[in-house]
């Protein structure tokens, strides 16, 4: 009987998504839809130390939100015009899928089956897999894990591949923990739960140097030479969008390339050389064929700072992070990031 | 146990801790339990937890229990994400709640206007929430968080779910053949679906389905959900005790010429949800907890926000401190509603002694 009956649902619900797709005529942009709203919808996560965590005073903190509201300051002229959705990393995609949110800005690897699902943008951040472990088991790389218990969240594919790498090439078996955070993860390690623990590379030192009871006993290694790029993405077919959100990042990095930060933003739009006066509000023109102000790259600049700033507030030597750039850099200093041309 | 021995009080105690050789050997190996037990707990837990000052230096030097963390975050967990200088509202909320449920287990309290004070509570409750008239800012369903967010949802589910279960369990025994097959329907494919399974199919697969103007939010979502879940459930236990009382009720009460309603009502219902008040009782605390699950569809109830509040890097990582707070919380919310369910029942029983 509850299998006729199921039967009939699934048959109503794949009705009800044929109906849904027939009428889908020609739509706005996004663009014009966050403008009319007045607000960007943004993802939030559960709390990622750095990124995106909810503070105690519920406002969002971290790299990927700033990213949020450095866009808002492009299309509304103003970052505090941000509403956080909580997602954790199982709704994100479907999220964008279905309009919930309008940007993902959410520690979310560029992989090719997700680039087919939703546009991704540009990457933001690059990070690696890093593994923790206890110095006194003498575990001092990848090659020594055989047989032992590792910490992880669960869902990660690129970390998944890491370790069934290490796994082929060394002919061992780890032991693979799963749990549904990161949090709950690194707690579980650090309590003794398991020998190691897999994390992102930019939040290990800071987990060691705030969890641990004693930093000292705990050391970090990359599990595989794979990078991560974690990017901003949103709904595919949205070429407006698209534009927005990728030269938005791009003002972050020409700003930090060329020395223009939240304190001098102001100075440079009057007496800066004639393309950073153009692309701080100086022409009229700038920002018209994405639809926006001319002084779109001015508001992201001056609200929310340039690619430094906004690490240097987030994950930096003075937040209890203190991540290490490393690939994050600018080309000069030996990262991947740089900026592309305003011409 | 019955035979109440008229020796001294604790001739009672005694007589159950070491009665038989059976219960000393319990009572010896939960003493050696305790004895290895406690201390440590309270060693780890008072005497050297640290609370002030409410700084993360204070955890890095706890050698036992940071509840520092608690006295820190303690707005953060039981609020979650809402605005922090808008907290006076769910606070007034849980407050209002929480009176309003202190109230309702006083017998005296139990008059129809209870409901109707229920009603106005929910949706002062809802209003507050949600802001937006009388000067109020408008905060949206994302960012409510925490307690009320539980509080809310148990109560929701259950206050609604409670009467369309009465309702569906009616319907499933009624002789009108297309709502008993209509109620049926529900009730089977309700409890066919894991409630994980239906938080995800309103959280992930309705907005891909349904367009997104008629769509409710998420958080209104999950109520349906819960509610759905709850009222499915509820039926079936109030079924159980329909069929439990004979059929002499029902014909008697006709036999007065009394009307459907006035018979179920007056008659039937009153004896049938006394007979099942433990398994309704079982129910409803399975609902509280059920609550919690919709972590996983992003909704910050109170683990959410525990968790967020984790995920502070300043702060060394508490998270059993944290997860025996909520714990204390959730605990209080069921063993309080048992003992609710506890004086329902002496009441029920009540005049049937006498």
């Amino acid at each position: 009987m509850t299998r006729a009956m199921k039967c009939i649902s699934i048959g109503l619900l794949l009705g009800t998504a044929l109906a849904g797709c027939s009428n889908g005529a020609k739509k706005e942009s996004l663009v014009e839809k966050i403008k009319a709203r007045g607000n960007l919808n943004c993802s939030g996560s559960q709390g990622i130390p750095g990124l995106s965590r909810p503070d105690e005073k519920g406002i969002w903190r971290g790299f990927d939100s700033d990213v949020c509201r450095a866009i808002a300051a492009a299309i509304l002229g103003d970052a505090t015009k941000v509403r956080f959705v909580p997602l954790n990393a199982a709704q994100r995609l479907p999220a964008v899928q279905t309009g919930e949110i309008d940007i993902l800005s959410r520690t979310t690897t560029l992989t090719f089956t997700r680039d087919m699902a939703i546009r991704f943008v540009v990457n933001t951040l690059y990070d690696g897999d890093v593994v923790i472990t206890r110095k006194a088991d003498g575990i001092t790389e990848p090659a020594k894990l055989g047989g032992r218990t590792i910490c992880m969240q669960g869902g990660g594919s690129l970390v998944e591949n890491a370790l069934d790498e290490l796994e082929e090439k060394h002919k061992f078996k780890m032991k693979r923990v799963y749990f549904d955070s990161t949090i709950t993860a690194r707690d579980t390690y650090f309590a003794g739960r398991c020998d190691a623990y897999v994390t992102d590379g930019l939040a290990a030192q800071s987990q060691i140097a705030t969890v641990a009871k004693n930093p000292a006993e705990h050391s970090t290694m990359y599990a595989g030479d794979a990078i991560e790029p974690n990017g901003i993405a949103i709904p595919r077919g949205d070429d407006r969008l698209f534009d927005v959100a990728r030269w938005t990042f791009n003002v972050l990095i020409w700003a930090e390339k060329n020395g223009i930060t939240q304190a001098n933003v102001d100075d440079m739009a009057k007496n800066g050389d004639a393309v950073t006066k153009r692309i701080l509000g100086g022409d009229p023109a700038f920002g018209r064929s994405m639809g926006l102000d001319s002084k779109w790259a001015y508001n992201v600049i001056k609200q929310v700072g340039n690619y430094k700033e906004i690490w240097d507030r987030n994950l930096g030597e003075n937040t209890p992070i203190k991540a290490d750039r490393r690939l994050n850099k600018l080309y000069s200093e030996g990262g991947l990031m740089f900026p592309l041309p305003w011409d | 146990m019955q035979k109440l021995s008229s020796d001294a009080p604790g001739w009672n105690a005694v007589r159950s801790l070491v009665g038989s050789p059976f219960n000393a050997v319990l009572t010896v190996i939960f003493a050696v339990i305790l004895f290895l037990a406690l201390p440590p707990f309270l060693t780890w837990a008072v005497f050297d937890a640290a609370v002030f000052p409410a700084v993360p230096e204070t955890c890095r030097t706890a050698a036992g229990a940071c509840w520092s963390f608690i006295v820190a975050k303690h707005s953060q967990i039981l609020f979650g994400i809402y605005p922090f200088d808008e907290r006076w509202r769910p606070l007034l909320v849980c407050t209002l709640l929480i009176g309003l449920l202190v109230y309702s287990i006083r017998p005296s309290a139990w008059r129809a206007r209870l409901a109707g004070f229920w009603i106005v509570a929910l949706m002062l409750s809802w209003g507050l929430m949600r802001g937006g008239f009388a000067g109020l800012a408008s905060v949206s369903t994302d960012n409510w968080g925490g307690l009320p967010v539980t509080l809310l949802l148990t109560v929701v589910a259950i206050g609604i779910g409670f009467p369309t279960g009465i309702l569906l369990a009616l319907a499933r025994r009624s002789d009108l053949p297309v709502i008993r097959l209509l109620s049926t329907l529900f009730i089977e494919l309700t409890r066919a679906l894991p409630l994980l399974s239906i938080l995800f199919i309103a959280s992930i697969m309705l907005p891909l389905l349904v367009p997104e103007d008629l769509l409710p939010d998420k958080f209104s979502r999950a109520v349906i959900a819960l509610t759905m879940f709850a009222s499915a459930y509820l039926a079936e236990v109030v079924r159980g005790g329909l069929q439990a009382l004979p059929k002499g009720q029902a014909e008697a009460a006709q036999a007065l010429g009394l009307s459907y309603w006035q018979c179920q009502l007056k008659v039937i219902l009153p004896q049938a949800i006394a007979v099942v008040i433990p398994a309704l009782t079982n129910t409803i605390i399975v609902m509280i907890k059920n609550t919690s699950l919709v972590l996983v569809i992003g909704l910050f109830d109170l683990i959410s926000s525990g968790k967020a509040a984790l995920a502070d890097p300043e702060w060394s990582s508490p998270s059993v401190e944290v997860y025996l707070f909520i714990t204390a919380i959730y605990f209080t919310l069921c063993f309080g509603f048992s003992r609710f369910a506890d004086r329902l029942e002496q009441r029920a029983k009540g005049p049937s002694h006498e």
